[in-house]
């Protein structure tokens, strides 16, 4: 399932729905920290606005309690309880077993139900041919995870993942027989769920790139505001390594110290040309009347150094994905984020319209797509995701879809997109494209048309004078039902049925 | 749980034998407020649906949960039919009243849930200025398949040879319609002159994200893809009829046959002003269009019935 089509929603409800058949007992496990951290917040912080069930869960009339435990010997018969824990954790606590740890006696006498999150970390020994970090993994997550699952036969295995590599041969027969659903990255797009990728490119230096991207950002910010979304749009700066990463948010604060109304008028100045700057100006200087020295002072106040962060140093990851996790929030203030690639598997963002590619090479050949070219693919396709909103001229338009692919020229599309900054590099370019092509998020196929309404149609009376009658919906007023025979054909049931 | 129940009945497990004399289960008739107002409350108490509040949706007129409860309008005109052995019945344990009286509960919210629709779409149509409602549009499509092509460069076999920028009766000047959607802009073409030979003008607007319809008794919308105007001018009266289409691949006919319900139902039940600023509208929807199958030939004869009217 492409990341962001709901696995962790999906998740939660096979959870409910094997407990309804009489499970009690999961086991959470996926490779990374910080993804038990969101998942946790996801499965049992009612106080979390990612929280994913309802205030109170019934089941059959009864009340059923979430619980996360230790081992299984914890577990309550009348609830959910789900040990959350990282597949070396589990691994290292198998071979050397202590107290009040899981061991494989838990699993033995007990029918346990194995949610694997990112499973494809899991296809190590599948691979004949393994790699130094796939040799690693070998000894401990597939085998480790294929013990649990026999340890009892009624044990049941779930794998999720975004990136399942079926032209491996092995892997392809592997799961040949048991993939419940594939919902691809491409289908996810075409079906309305992502932002569309826009790529721009500049020649000009990291500062003045920068700069652009953050005059977008409160361009996006405005427009939504002004038509009554509230949306903090999000830029993610990504630098090549630690030290320029450093160095570039350095920069940022610096430039942003300076900003004065001229710098924002050279800028103006300078943009002709480029549609999305020149439709922010005349957005911000000529509709809504900011002059630049305002526009200056309030992006000195919204991309303040305590409104950037930057998140590689890994001492505290895990304290900060939390933070990370929920930059929708309206108490996160968070407008800028500095990072090399920390920000991979997991990491849950809706709001982020705007990365920053603030260096220049590439490590594409010919028409072959160069690895980093292919991380950035993907990071791209993890920060596509769709920022939920609905409009009032929309009213049954879903929340989490694009709204404007037929209305390409509504103002709003800019919350359905999100911009590539690179420099002016059309090699790169190319392999990005590329790289975006073969994860299925970028349509070459896509043409934009304008239908006119002809003038000829506009001298006619019934253009000019004429209407169009329509109908209106309107609430049931349900004002003539008297009780419950205005539902229900018969009042008398039968027990047992 | 159920205390000594021991028999093949709704209390016991089940074990086909031959009952002892006395032991036969027997069906009794009971009203469900027999169970006792504290057995109701906690099984209403587990029931989320039947909240009050949520309760005041699909009853505006309910007063109170007393009212509910005791009401020959809600659970005090509900029956249920219990099976049991007599004793059993007799000395009901509340872990089986509360069961029953749960089970009965969810009954009455599933068929609440199935009846009740949250919209209506109104009988009145209100007019809307066209010249407001119609605009350019922009729009992005994918270049795989007839929507992604103009008139001209349509699949459809000598298409092209029709100048659609000339008809003045076609508003947009080109369409990316689907091959359902083409061929019936062709079938006004082809009926150009029986049009004219009624009506002074006629005019097809295709529906991109122009407008939309309520169907009457749940209130989904609707975009019908055009609206056919047809207007004629009689003694200085004009009258202008306004006409639902939606051309329609045969594999969509089924879902979305409530869409061609609505259709056939507005001449029928729309109101509208008869005469608005000196003009005669009426309204009407056409059944679903298909070229090449059976739609086809119904489309046809209730288009002839309108183009009379």
């Amino acid at each position: 399932m492409a990341t962001g089509s709901g696995k962790t929603v999906l998740m939660a409800a096979l959870i409910l729905y094997l407990y309804s058949k009489g499970q009690r007992n999961f086991l959470f496990f996926v490779n990374s920290s910080q993804i038990i951290e969101k998942t946790k917040d996801n499965f049992l912080n009612p106080a979390s606005s990612k929280y994913l069930f309802a205030p109170q869960i019934r089941i059959d009339d009864a009340l059923v309690d979430i619980r996360a435990v230790d081992n299984f010997d914890e577990a309550i018969p009348g609830a959910i309880n789900i040990h959350f824990t990282t597949i070396q954790g589990l691994h290292s606590r198998l071979l050397n077993p202590r107290e009040n740890a899981v061991t494989y006696e838990d699993f033995e006498a007990r029918q346990i139900v194995l949610i694997s999150d990112e499973a494809h970390h899991l296809n190590a020994e599948t691979k004949a041919k393994l790699g130094k970090e796939e040799e690693q993994e070998k000894v401990s997550w597939e085998s480790t995870v294929a013990r649990i699952w026999g340890a009892n036969t009624d044990n049941l295995l779930l794998e999720f993942t975004a990136t399942v590599d079926l032209s491996h041969p092995a892997i392809r027969a592997k799961y040949h027989d048991k993939i419940l659903y594939d919902y691809a990255l491409r289908q996810f797009r075409e079906d309305g769920y992502s932002k569309d990728i826009e790529l721009r490119q500049a020649d000009l230096p990291a500062r003045d790139r920068m700069l652009q991207a953050v005059v977008v950002s409160q361009f996006r910010r405005k427009l939504a505001a002004a038509h009554r979304i509230d949306c903090k749009p999000v830029i993610l700066m990504k630098s090549k390594t630690i030290a320029e990463s450093n160095a570039n948010e350095a920069l940022f604060h610096g430039m942003i110290e300076k900003l004065d109304g001229d710098a924002l008028g050279t800028l103006r100045a300078a943009s002709l040309g480029d549609e999305t700057l020149t439709r922010a100006f005349t957005f911000i200087f000529d509709e809504r009347g900011v002059s630049a020295a305002d526009l200056a002072a309030e992006l000195k106040l919204d991309f303040a150094p305590s409104k950037v962060e930057n998140v590689n140093s890994p001492t505290d990851l895990q304290a900060r994905q939390i933070a990370l996790n929920t930059l929708e929030d309206r108490d996160n203030e968070l407008r800028v984020i500095f990072a090399v690639d920390k920000l991979n598997e997991g990491w849950d963002v809706l709001n982020l319209f705007d990365i920053v590619r603030l260096y220049d090479t590439r490590d594409g050949r010919e028409n072959k797509v160069g690895t980093t070219t292919m991380q950035e693919a993907q990071l791209i396709g993890r920060g596509a995701r769709y920022f939920p909103f609905s409009i009032s001229d929309q009213p049954d338009a879903p929340r989490a879809m694009r709204k404007f692919d037929r209305q390409a020229d509504h103002p709003l599309r800019l919350l359905e997109q999100l911009h590539y900054h690179c420099s002016h590099n059309p090699k790169y370019i190319q392999d990005i494209r590329n790289a975006l092509r073969e994860t299925g998020m970028l349509d070459d196929t896509a043409r934009t048309i304008t239908l006119r309404v002809k003038d000829s149609f506009k001298l006619t009376d019934l253009y000019q004078n004429g209407h169009i009658w329509l109908n209106n919906r309107i609430k049931n007023p349900r004002d003539t039902v008297q009780g419950l025979d205005d539902y229900l054909t018969g009042r008398e049931f039968s027990f047992p049925d | 749980m159920t205390g000594q129940v021991t028999e093949a009945t709704a209390f016991g497990e089940t074990r086909p034998r031959q009952a002892a004399p006395g032991q036969e289960p027997v069906t009794e008739t009971w009203a469900l407020s027999a169970l006792g107002q504290p057995i109701l409350r906690f099984a209403l108490d587990t029931n989320p649906f039947y909240q009050f509040g949520r309760l005041q949706e699909f009853f505006p007129q309910l007063g109170g949960m007393i009212q509910f409860i005791t009401s020959e309008h809600f659970l005090g005109g509900v029956t249920v039919k219990v099976t049991g052995l007599a004793a059993d019945l007799r000395n009901l344990p509340a872990r089986s009243k509360v069961e029953i009286a749960q089970f009965v509960l969810h009954g009455i919210e599933a068929g609440i849930r199935q009846e009740s629709v949250e919209y209506k779409g109104t009988r009145d149509f209100v007019p809307h200025a066209l010249n407001a409602v119609l605009t350019d549009k922009t729009l992005k499509v994918s270049v795989q398949g007839e929507t992604g092509l103009s008139w001209a460069e349509s699949k459809i076999e000598d298409l092209s040879l029709i100048d659609l920028g000339a008809k003045d009766w076609q508003i947009y000047d080109d369409s990316y319609g689907t091959d359902q959607e083409k061929h019936f802009i062709r079938f006004i073409h082809d009926n150009e002159a029986a049009l004219r030979a009624i009506y002074q003008d006629f005019y097809l607007i295709r529906n991109e994200k122009l407008f939309q319809l309520f169907d009457f008794k749940e209130g989904r919308p609707f975009e019908p893809d055009f609206v056919l105007f047809l207007r004629r001018a009689d003694n200085g009266q004009t009258s202008i009829m306004q006409i639902f289409i939606e051309p329609k691949g045969d594999h969509l006919r089924q879902q979305d046959q409530w869409k061609e319900d609505l259709l056939l139902q507005i001449g029928q039940v729309a109101r509208l002003e008869a005469v608005f600023q000196g003009r005669d509208y009426t309204v009407y929807g056409l059944p679903f269009f298909n070229e090449g199958t059976s739609m086809r030939k119904p489309f046809a004869a209730a288009f002839e019935h309108l183009r009379k009217m």
